[in-house]
Order: C-alpha cells, then sequence, then structure tokens
C-alpha cells in the first residue's frame, strides 16, 4: 500500500483545480512515539488521498493509531517517514487545514458567537464579518437564538455542532475530524449524521474523518479507509458510490457495513 | 434565596447570643473596662472614634492595596517564567516554598531597619505574604490548561502569544482569583503586623497605641474596623470574580439559570 517516501520536487504547476489533484494526501506516513524504553510504532506507511470536496473516513480498531494519523495530517506532529501534500503540493499543514479534536474543545468562557469566530480571531480577519458569517450559519444549522449561550448551557448534541460550525467557519478547505460524533447517545449522533451529511454538501469541504462506527463510515463517505490494529496501515481502500441521503437501512449501506466489518475482522 | 437568609439568620442568632453572654458576664462579674469592656461601650466607642478609624483604616488600606499590587505582580511574573521557561521555575521552586517556610513576621523588623517607618516596609509584607497563593495558583492554571485546547488552537497557526491571550490567560483567571481571594485577607494581616512593629499609621498602630494606654475598648474598636475591613476585601475579590467568571457554571445558576436541552 505504502508508496514510500516519493520524490519532493513536484512539477506540476499550482493549478490545484485539477479533478484530479487530491486536496489532501498522505504519502507513506510512519510514526512512532518515544517510550523510556524505545519506540511504539504507531503508524507503518499510511498512505491516503481525499479529492477536493470529497469525503474519505479512517475506520479501525480502537488505539490503532487514527488519532496520530490525523494530527500528522494536521502538522501537529512530524512524521518519521512520508509526507504531507495539499493540492498536489508537500507542505507543513500547520494552519493550513482545520483538526477538531477528539475531546470537548470550546471555550467555557465563550459565548456561542465568541467561539464560532475563534479561527477568525486567530487568522486576524474582521471580528465582524465573522460574527455575520456566523449567525447565518447558526440560524442555516439549527442553532439560532442560542449565539449568546456559554457552552455548560448547551446540550451535548448543541456543544458538538457548536464545534462543527466553529470547524466549519475556519476558512481552510481541508477538515480532519477526530470522532466528532464519538461521545454522544444514539439518537443524538443520528440526527447529528443527518445534519452533518447536510452541512458538508452545502459547504463543499474536503474531509478526513475519523470514526469506530461502521454504520456512520457508511452513511457519510465517498471512500472509506479501513486501518490495522497498531502499527496501523491501509488494508482496504472502498470507495463509495451511494447517492446522498442516505438511508441507513438501505440494502446497500447494509451491504457496505458488512464488508467494511470483514474486512476490519480479517485483519488480526 | 429564602434558603440563604436560614442560613443567614442562624449565624445572626449564634452573634447575638455570644454577644448577649458578653455583656451581662462583664457585668455581672465586675471585669473593669480596661480589662475587657462590653459591647455595647466597644460599640460606642467604634462610633465615637469612627474618623480616627477611618483615617488609620485608609492608610491600612492603601499598604494592603499596594502590597497586593505587588504580590499579583511578582506571582504572576514568578508563575509565568516557570511556565514558559522549564530551568527557571525548577530552580525558583525551592525558594518559593522556602519562602513561606520563612516566617514573614520573623523578618519585618528588619525590613523596618532597611525601609524605615513609612508605608514600605507594610507594603512589602503584605505583598510577601500574598505572593505565594496567588504563584502557586497561577503555575497550577497555566499547567491546567488541556493539550487538545492547544492543539486546536496550533493547528490553525496560532502563535504562542494567540494561545495565551486565546486560552492560558482566560483559563487561569479562575486560579489567579482564587490565589487572590487567600492573598488579600493574608495581606491584610501583614500590613498590621507591618504596622505593630513600626510607624504611625494605620489600624495596627491605632491598636498598639490605645493597648499601651489601657483603651482596650478602642483596641476593639480597631479590630472591628479591621474585621470589616477584611470582610471588604474578600467580598471585593469575590465579587469581581463573580463578575470576571461570569461564564462558569455556579452555585447560584443552579437555582436561576437557564438550561436548554
Amino acid at each position: 500500500m505504502s508508496r514510500g517516501v516519493g520524490t519532493t520536487s513536484c512539477p506540476r504547476a499550482a493549478s490545484a483545480v485539477e479533478q484530479d489533484v487530491p486536496a489532501l494526501e498522505l504519502r507513506g506516513i510512519a510514526f512512532a512515539y518515544p517510550l523510556l524504553a524505545g519506540l511504539l510504532p504507531v503508524l507503518a506507511g499510511v498512505s491516503l488521498a481525499v479529492p477536493p470536496g470529497g469525503w474519505a473516513t479512517l475506520i479501525g480498531p480502537s488505539g490503532c493509531g487514527k488519532t496520530t494519523l490525523l494530527k500528522v495530517a494536521a502538522g501537529l506532529l512530524r512524521p518519521a517517514e512520508g509526507e504531507v501534500l495539499l493540492a498536489g503540493q508537500p507542505v507543513d499543514p500547520l494552519g493550513k487545514v482545520t483538526y477538531m479534536p477528539q475531546a470537548d474543545t470550546l471555550l467555557p468562557w465563550r459565548d456561542a458567537l465568541g467561539n464560532a469566530i475563534l479561527a477568525a480571531e486567530v487568522d486576524g480577519r474582521s471580528r465582524a464579518a465573522a460574527r455575520a458569517a456566523a449567525r447565518d450559519l447558526f440560524h442555516r444549522f439549527g442553532l439560532a437564538g442560542f449565539e449568546g449561550a456559554y457552552p455548560h448551557e448547551l446540550s451535548g448534541g448543541m456543544r458538538q455542532r457548536l464545534a462543527l460550525i466553529r470547524t466549519f467557519m475556519s476558512h481552510r478547505d481541508v477538515l480532519l475530524l477526530d470522532e466528532p460524533l464519538g461521545a454522544l447517545d444514539a439518537l443524538t449522533r443520528a440526527a447529528l449524521q443527518e445534519w452533518l451529511a447536510e452541512v458538508w454538501e452545502a459547504l463543499g469541504k474536503t474531509v478526513l474523518f475519523v470514526t469506530h462506527d461502521v454504520e456512520e463510515a457508511a452513511l457519510l463517505s465517498d471512500r472509506i479507509y479501513v486501518l490495522s490494529p497498531r502499527p496501523a496501515r491501509v488494508v482496504a481502500e472502498l470507495p463509495v458510490d451511494l447517492p446522498r441521503p442516505r438511508d441507513r437501512t438501505s440494502g446497500e449501506v447494509v451491504g457496505l457495513k458488512a464488508q467494511v466489518l470483514t474486512h476490519l475482522e480479517s485483519d488480526g | 434565596m429564602g434558603k440563604r437568609i436560614a442560613e443567614l439568620a442562624g449565624s445572626a442568632v449564634l452573634l447575638a447570643l455570644v454577644l448577649i453572654l458578653w455583656e451581662v458576664g462583664v457585668r455581672v462579674a465586675g471585669v473593669p473596662p480596661y480589662i475587657l469592656p462590653p459591647p455595647t461601650r466597644i460599640l460606642v466607642t467604634f462610633f465615637a472614634d469612627l474618623p480616627l478609624l477611618l483615617s488609620h483604616a485608609a492608610a491600612t488600606m492603601a499598604e494592603v492595596a499596594l502590597g497586593l499590587a505587588l504580590g499579583v505582580v511578582a506571582g504572576v511574573g514568578v508563575a509565568l517564567a516557570g511556565f514558559y521557561l522549564p530551568p527557571v521555575g525548577r530552580a525558583l521552586y525551592p525558594f518559593i516554598v522556602a519562602s513561606q517556610m520563612v516566617p514573614v513576621f520573623a523578618i519585618a523588623p528588619l525590613l523596618v531597619l532597611w525601609f524605615g517607618y513609612g508605608i514600605w516596609p507594610k507594603v512589602i509584607v503584605a505583598a510577601l505574604i500574598a505572593f505565594f497563593p496567588i504563584a502557586v495558583n497561577v503555575m497550577d492554571g497555566l499547567r491546567a490548561v488541556g493539550g487538545d485546547l492547544v492543539d486546536l488552537l496550533r493547528s490553525l497557526g496560532a502563535r504562542e502569544r494567540q494561545v495565551f491571550l486565546l486560552v492560558r490567560l482566560p483559563a487561569s483567571l479562575p486560579f489567579l482569583l482564587s490565589g487572590l481571594k487567600v492573598g488579600a485577607t493574608l495581606a491584610l494581616a501583614g500590613a498590621i503586623i507591618g504596622e505593630w512593629i513600626g510607624g504611625r499609621r494605620g489600624l495596627g498602630y491605632l491598636m498598639i497605641q490605645a493597648n499601651a494606654l489601657l483603651r482596650v475598648d478602642r483596641v476593639f474598636a480597631a479590630i472591628l474596623a479591621l474585621t470589616l475591613l477584611g470582610v471588604g476585601l474578600f467580598s471585593g475579590v469575590a465579587l469581581a470574580e463573580r463578575w470576571l467568571l461570569r461564564w462558569r457554571p455556579g452555585i447560584a445558576e443552579r437555582y436561576t439559570h437557564r438550561r436548554w436541552r
């Protein structure tokens, strides 16, 4: 699967609009955490590509290194081997993509609107414009009326929607989402999966998504990468060509789930 | 609200009981007022001496305010240095702890020797006392910020200055304020000690002077003034805390606040 460390020279012109150039590409990413005694290998040459406006999902057993891979893609961790490419260019992605950590990272001292415009503040963009844009998103995505609420006043589902709005508001094309729906109850989760699919289609962002919920992967993705247990490598790459919105009870989705599960179980 | 009044009523009854016992006891036993004056006499003296008490209280407050300001600057400064320069933090740590082992009261006479009878020895005693809880709390506050929050900001391309302003500073504010609450009351005690040792202004000076004249009623009036000052200082910080941390899910909110589900 691994294509190894490719040549870093990139003769291609910066016309990133070409359809065949992935918005995000990881090539042969290897990573190990230093321990007291030696290294703990976490990623063993992972390669993947997400086309512009596409949705790729990483699925794999708990602790297999999905979060580590996302942090590498975000530029928060430097891989021992391999490279990260944005629109075909090998780059340090730090600051160029948006990473949404798994934990609840809303700022408790800021109201919902203040949280939504965080990226604009970091970028030094106009706060007023960002607020106006955020209000618009609050309206479109069912949080209208809660602009002045503090995070602790919101329900778990609303907090997660707010965190996602903040992520979508970042003015970056590539979003790295680490189990954004993982901590929610089943009903809220199902509702947010549909919501997320709508928002993503409306905004046209490129998403690399981590989950360990097979159904979630089948419902949302264009492409599913099944990872092995640690150290992670890609054991299967499954393109998904199902129309949206998808019905979780349809035969295709159920069949796809079974396919993903087979791959997950086959690699012990 | 009714619950709170009930709690306060209990304390008020207890206080009234103690004062009545004191009043009756002193009068029945015939204790001379230069040993222990009855509460009514202390209250009369308090109001009669009010202008005197106020002017000395103002001097004490000035020492405490300056001392606290210095303590906050030094405490926050040391906490920041310790956080951003770990070797400096490790080098400073034993001295910060040791500074608490040396009783500040013991070095107060030295401070008078070095800085004279003016305001500075008291300011320095107050600052030395306030410094420790503030430094330790802010250090904990800076460390308490979650790695995920920092990761989120760094992934957006934030520099450390932005991480500090957007996350570390607001996250450590609650810690600073609880340090300040402890520091403020201790600083008041520190300033009084400084005034006992040398000076011509302040409630501590007034107490020493009245004590020497066997004006025990005035000593008690000064203690009453000092208590009110302490309560005021603490309440002031607590009020500032309530306002600055109004985003926090508080105890009061459990009764009154909206919650959306």
